[in-house]
């Protein structure tokens, strides 16, 4: 029987389930959502620390860090190996270095390559293996553009040569990555450069050339298995720190004697040496001496050389000049000889012409003599003729005589012919005749010639042989002059060769001789610097006696992982979340509550007659109410698991998600199902929900069974308070009237609603508000208080005149209006026992320090003067040093070089921590001048493509080692706040999930408890939509009521988170601006018609009939 | 004189599951303008579902439904509810009042969407109620409240009362009361009321009497001299 009844019950339970479907989905998402904020935010900070814990153990950390006041020993290295509790001991070196890139000087700290602790996760490429190789961390590669395969050097950041550290200053890149010592980009300060280490170099031990070991890793027994910032890990830690400072003093004391007793060594060899020195320098000057000595001897021997020389140049010119005038003459009468050649030649030459002509002229006179008998037999001929030509006429004569007279005439002309021809003939003769004399003068001529002819020849042959007589005299006197010549020349060689060996000898002697006074000049300056030295070497030597009685036995650090700087970040932004984990989910829990109150109300309220039922049949009071909270405990459970395994799935991967983007280095998010949080939520939301179900089925269980079985009196209409201000409610119609009354008629889904909005408000409000927080950084902290356009990083080793260069220029270019020497450096700051990283900025001239940077308190606006009395703080430090206005601080950059100042005002600041500090105040308190090491400019342009032009301009100088503009800065701040961006979305997503399920809820509830009442409207002819705004004026009322709860709320969570959330670095804003405010009520009121939308089918479908028939 | 209301083999059909019940299986009568009509059944016999068909909160599957010379029987939606809103006036057996409206303020609800409505508080004094006007119904009695849904009826000035079973959830007393507020209403008025009840005794009341079994009109009767209610006893 009752097993039956147990079975009819369990299927009206399952029944209930599937028929109410809607209400139990409800339950099961308010609680989810409620544990999923619950769980997942709570689980947010134990993942952050798994997450580190995870690369922590792969990379083995180390747990502790030694240091040595005097370094470490390889023996200190053995003692610690033996502390108990001590897993493994690493011995390493570390040292800052500068490093000089293209656009700027970066100070890197170079670390031994680490042996099983402090791994490296290699990205890229491979460790070095080389003293001349090393491995780059990712950010250097990303900071100065090298590669790997790249070649960078490095140099000393203070006077310290950078020998006395490394053997190696050039290394090759081999390869890029990261460690766990550095979680984020922050890498800690430096005493040198710009006072931030900016990357790390891996390089192999042998790369270092000191001594002893700067440091010892320690990681130490069971603490991998251990989590880290837990305080199981901690007091592990301590345990074995403090076993180490046990052995500390003793070797320190060790190490004090191996150092003292080096140092006598070291002073002993150092006055030996300088013993040495002087020696050394008294030989130098015996050396010289003598070389003065023998200049002179060879001076002298070289005069001696140098007459020889000269006399025997002398003689040689004078044969010269003999063998040449000989010469001259043997020359003269060759030239003789040739010329009576030349003469017998020519008087040959005219003997032959004269026996030429002679020869003619016989043959002329013999030509003369034929022509001459010749003429003879023609005047023969002719006188022959005339004989005949006589006795012709005669004849004639003789006729003309004998009359004739014919022959007159002939007779006539022949008379005249023999006349003509007997005085041709008397000319032959006559021309014979003298032909005959000039014949016979010819030839007389002709034989006188002959004669001379005869003499000439003769006269020739004498003067050849007198001038081959001489030819033969000549050239046997050439040969003499010859030979005499060929001596000569032999002598001449001679004589060049002694004056070259003479001119060598000089040479020599000028080289020797300028060494000499070099030598001299040499011993006079080297004795001038080692006397110098030598003296400086006793001062130090001094000194050094002196400090070595001065010399403390040394301390060691045994610091653990909570003076890493990102270690410590980390574990302190981990908390953060874990506070916001503690507040947060509230709302969500609150909400979750009264979504099942009233739910389970209107269930029980439903179930009236059944419960009445029951009763009446016997149940008893707990297997009626069983049924409710088995369903309330269903919905819960079903909730809880959807919510603890999404919530702790999804919230921690995106916060931490978000986070990482500052701790780039961490590898992986690890999110698991943490049993405890999931537990602990999932107990509280059944709870929460069986409880709030006890207390709604609490009145019907105790009303008795007739009651229950008659219809609920319907909650009665009450008049409100309102109703008494006639001038209001006179004014209301009735719907209005209507609203206001059921709105205070039904308080828990009041609240619940009210709640819900408020909540899902608050969540929007809080969410935007951050995002104005985070951007008050950037408008008032580079709009309003770091104003100046440009800061010009100077070079460390720049020097004075190069600085005031690069101002002057600056002071030249048209574009800068106004610029100023600052000196920015990073130092620790402390008050108590709290220490913060600080920048300390002292202005050249504090008049012009407004021109740069505003400094203002930031409630009253008041503007503050940097005085000499003592230093301005930024308001953030002030709060997390707990610092006030005329406390004295301490600032150092080390241990020993620790000053205290005054504080003489808090001013507003958002980024960053600064210590403003007037030049007089520094002077006043280091003792020296500040060495400016920055200009800060204004501008008077501000487009990109000036700004790439002023650092083209400015970087390229070598005095200039960074151009940094407030704009870049206040472009990576904000990339960098971007991430807050998730955390907006997942509010608002959040915001709508809790605005969606309340007002789901809460009209499912009024829908179906106010069925009647619908009906009841669209029986009397209201419309749909006239409908739906009788409900929806409800829902438009509470949405507001709770937005302007929310608004509140968030104000309060808004700063609650603001103060708890915000990075020590920074400032946030501490103010929602209004458009945020409209833009989450405008939100919420969109979540709320989306909701009232969904809605307007369900009142559609309300049936009047089935509504109307009964009381149900 | 034309049939004021004329309901013309009226069908509807309802599926359960497999079974399929004719609620309403060919209802035809005719009804004058003035007249005080009672719809008398059984329960089940489908008196419910003709009314709620007249009264256009329902739909009929075949037929033709004439109020005023209207065929609302192809009515949907907005033009039914504007039906509803500007021709009907409905009470029920369990009044439907809003609670947390006052009693005038419960017929103001009515009125705030009727084109040419009386006025509310002359109304609520008509049915008796002046000294409740701004008492909550649940300081009312079953009778009071009753009387304020009829006032809420009433004051939308309908053209047709419609009245479904509404002394079925009163004592004997007040019941009779209320039905002689509407036959007094219907008198003096000229209202078309019809009542729908499962008491035949008080057919004598009516004008007419429409009886229903089975969703169909099994008889009609026209009484010539309707008598009082007062004069009724069951």
């Amino acid at each position: 029987m009752r097993q039956y009844n147990k079975k009819a019950l369990r299927k009206d339970f399952y029944m209930e389930i599937k028929k109410s479907f809607h209400r139990f989905a409800s339950i099961l998402l308010i609680v989810a959502l409620g544990v999923a904020f619950f769980s997942g935010i709570r689980a947010t900070k134990p993942d952050m620390w798994l997450s580190a814990d995870e690369y922590y153990d792969d990379s083995s950390l180390m747990d502790i860090r030694v240091l040595g006041g005097l370094g470490i020993t390889q023996e200190d290295v053995e003692a610690i190996s033996r502390v108990k509790g001590v897993k493994a001991v690493m011995p390493a070196y570390s040292a800052d270095m500068l490093c000089d890139t293209e656009d700027s000087q970066l100070v890197v700290k170079l670390m031994s390559a680490p042996d099983g602790i402090n791994k490296i996760a290699v990205s890229e490429g491979r460790l070095p293996d080389k003293p001349s190789e090393c491995l780059a961390d990712t950010a250097f590669l990303e900071l100065t553009g090298y590669r790997v395969g790249d070649r960078i050097t490095v140099q000393s950041g203070n006077e310290d040569p950078v020998g006395d550290t490394l053997n190696v200053t050039e290394f090759k890149i081999t390869g890029a990555g990261s460690t766990s010592y550095y979680l984020s980009r922050e890498r800690g300060t430096s005493a040198i450069g710009s006072g931030t280490v900016d990357s790390f170099l891996i390089v192999q031990p042998e790369a270092f050339s000191l001594e002893v070991f700067t440091e010892a890793y320690v990681s130490v027994e069971g603490t991998a298995e251990l989590t880290s910032y837990t305080e199981a890990y901690q007091d592990r830690v301590k345990e074995t720190a403090d076993a180490i400072e046990k052995i500390a003093d003793a070797r320190c004391e060790l190490r004090y004697a191996e150092v003292l007793g080096e140092a006598d060594e070291k002073i002993a060899e150092g006055e030996a040496e300088i013993a040495k020195g002087e020696k050394e320098l008294s030989d130098a000057k015996t050396e010289l001496d003598e070389a003065g000595v023998k200049i002179v001897d060879g001076r002298r021997q070289l005069a001696e050389n140098e007459k020889k020389v000269s006399d025997a140049e002398a003689e040689i010119a004078a044969n010269e000049a003999k063998l040449a005038d000989g010469r001259k003459k043997i020359e003269d009468g060759f030239a003789q000889i040739k010329s009576g050649k030349a003469e017998i030649e020519a008087q040959r030459a005219t003997l032959e012409s004269g026996k030429t002509e002679l020869a003619s002229r016989k043959a002329e006179l013999e030509t003369g003599r034929a022509q001459l008998e010749a003429n003879r037999t023609t005047l023969a001929a002719s006188k022959a003729e005339l004989e005949a030509s006589k006795q012709q006429l005669a004849y004639l004569q003789s006729l003309f005589d004998g009359g004739d007279t014919s022959v007159a005439d002939q007779i006539a002309a022949l008379t005249a012919g023999i006349d003509a021809g007997t005085a041709q003939i008397a000319a032959a003769e006559a021309q014979i005749a003298e032909a005959e004399a000039q014949i016979e003068a010819g030839s007389q001529q002709v034989a006188a010639a002959e004669a001379e002819l005869g003499a000439g020849e003769s006269q020739i042959a004498q003067a050849e042989r007198e001038l081959a007589a001489s030819e033969a005299e000549l050239n046997r006197q050439l040969s003499v002059l010859e030979s005499g010549e060929s001596e000569l020349a032999e002598g001449k060689k001679e004589v060049e060769a002694g004056r070259a060996s003479l001119e060598t000898a000089k040479t020599d002697f000028a080289a020797s001789e300028a060494e000499y006074y070099k030598g001299i000049v040499e011993y006079e300056d080297a004795k001038v610097k080692a006397d110098a030295e030598i003296a400086d070497a006793k001062r130090k030597m001094e000194d050094a006696k002196e400090a070595l009685t001065e010399l403390e036995i040394p301390e060691w650090y045994v610091l653990d992982r909570e003076t890493l700087q990102t270690y410590v970040e980390y574990g302190q932004d981990s908390d953060r979340i874990g506070a916001i984990g503690k507040v947060f989910p509230a709302i969500f829990f609150l909400v979750a509550a009264l979504v099942s109150l009233t739910t389970m109300t209107r269930m029980v309220e439903e179930e009236r007659v059944q419960i009445g039922t029951l009763k009446a049949l016997g149940y008893n009071k707990l297997e009626i109410a069983q049924k409710y909270i088995l369903y309330a405990v269903l919905a819960s459970l079903g909730g809880s698991i959807l919510g603890f395994v999404t919530g702790q799935l999804v919230l921690p991967k995106v916060i931490i998600g978000a986070y990482s983007i500052m701790y780039n280095n961490l590898p992986k998010i690890l999110t698991p199902i943490s049993l405890y949080y999931s537990a602990t939520s999932t107990i509280l939301a059944v709870v929460c929900t069986t409880l709030a179900t006890v207390y709604a089925c609490y009145k019907e269980l105790m009303s008795c069974p007739a009651q229950l079985m008659r219809p609920a009196a319907p909650k009665s209409g009450k008049r409100v308070f309102l109703e008494k201000f006639d001038f209001i409610w006179g004014k209301l119609n009735f719907t209005q009237k209507a609203t206001i009354r059921n709105l205070l008629r039904y308080k828990k889904r009041f609240f619940m609603t009210v709640f819900g909005i408020g909540g899902c408000m608050s969540l929007l409000v809080v969410g935007f508000g951050i995002r104005d927080s985070i951007m008050s950084i950037g408008d008032i902290q580079f709009g309003e208080i770091r104003t100046c356009d440009a800061t010009v990083g100077l070079d460390e080793n720049a020097t004075e005149e190069e600085k005031k260069g690069v101002f002057e220029l600056l002071e030249k270019d048209g574009k800068v209006k106004d610029q100023m020497y600052a000196r920015e450096i990073n130092m620790d700051a402390g008050y108590g026992k709290n220490e913060r990283n600080v920048y300390l900025f002292i202005p050249e001239t504090v008049e012009k320090l407004g021109t740069y940077v505003s400094l203002r308190e930031r409630i009253s606006r008041e503007q503050l003067v940097l005085g000499d009395d003592g230093v301005i703080i930024t308001e953030k430090l002030a709060k997390l040093l707990e610092a006030e206005e005329g406390d004295t601080i301490y600032i150092k950059d080390s241990e020993e070089n620790r000053v205290e100042v005054k504080v003489t005002g808090i001013t507003e600041n958002y980024f960053m921590h600064y210590i403003y500090m007037s030049p007089a105040l520094f002077e006043n308190v280091y003792g020296e001048t500040p060495v400016y090491n920055e200009i800060m400019t204004n501008n008077t342009a501000d487009d990109a493509a000036f700004e790439k032009k002023f650092h083209k301009d400015y970087n390229g100088l070598d005095a200039v080692s960074s151009v940094t503009f407030t704009s870049e800065t206040a472009v990576s701040v904000a990339d960098m706040l971007t991430t807050m961006d998730t955390v907006i979305y997942v509010l608002v997503v959040a915001a709508g999930l809790l605005a969606f399920v309340v007002l789901y809820n809460l009209n499912n509830i009024n829908i179906s408890e106010r069925q009647r009442e619908l009906a009841t409207l669209k029986v009397l002819g209201f419309y749909d939509g006239e409908v739906a705004k009788y409900v929806y004026r409800e829902n438009t009322l509470l949405t507001i009521i709770g937005a302007a709860l929310g608004i509140l709320l968030g104000l309060i969570l808004h700063r609650f988170i603001i103060v708890t959330a915000e990075v020590d670095i920074m400032m946030f804003g501490r103010n929602v601006e209004v458009m945020s405010y409209a833009l989450s009520t405008v939100l919420t009121f969109f979540f709320s018609t989306f909701v009232n939308f969904t809605m307007y089918y369900k009142l559609k479908k309300i049936n009047m009939i089935e509504s109307l028939k009964s009381v149900e | 004189m034309n049939a004021f209301v004329e309901l013309k083999d009226v069908r509807k059909t309802y599926h359960m599951g497999e079974v399929v019940i004719h609620a309403v299986d060919g209802v035809e009568f005719d009804i004058k303008r003035g007249e005080f009509v009672v719809i008398v059944g059984p329960s089940g016999a489908g008196k419910t579902t003709v009314l709620n068909i007249l009264g256009g909160m329902d739909t009929c599957d075949e037929g033709k439904v004439l109020v005023d010379g209207t065929d609302i029987s192809r009515f949907k939606g907005k033009k039914l509810t504007a039906y509803r809103r500007d021709d009907i006036g409905f009470v029920f057996q369990f009044y439907n009042l809003v609670q947390n409206l006052t009693a005038l303020e419960n017929v103001e609800l009515a009125l705030q969407i009727c084109k040419d409505p009386l006025d509310a508080k002359l109304v609520l004094e008509e049915v008796g109620l002046a000294e409740r006007m701004s008492n909550f119904p649940a300081q009312l009695s079953g009778g009071e409240q009753q009387r304020v849904a009829i006032a809420r009826a009433l004051a939308k000035n309908p053209k047709l009362l419609l009245c479904d079973e509404p002394t079925g959830a009163l004592d004997y007393g007040t019941g009779k009361a209320i039905l002689k507020l509407l036959q007094d209403t219907c008198r003096e008025k000229g209202m078309t009321v019809i009542v729908i009840t499962h008491n035949s005794a008080i057919a004598p009341m009516a004008d007419r009497v429409i009886k229903i079994k089975n969703g169909k009109v099994s008889n009609m009767t026209m009484n010539e001299k309707p008598v009082s209610v007062d004069t009724i006893e069951w």
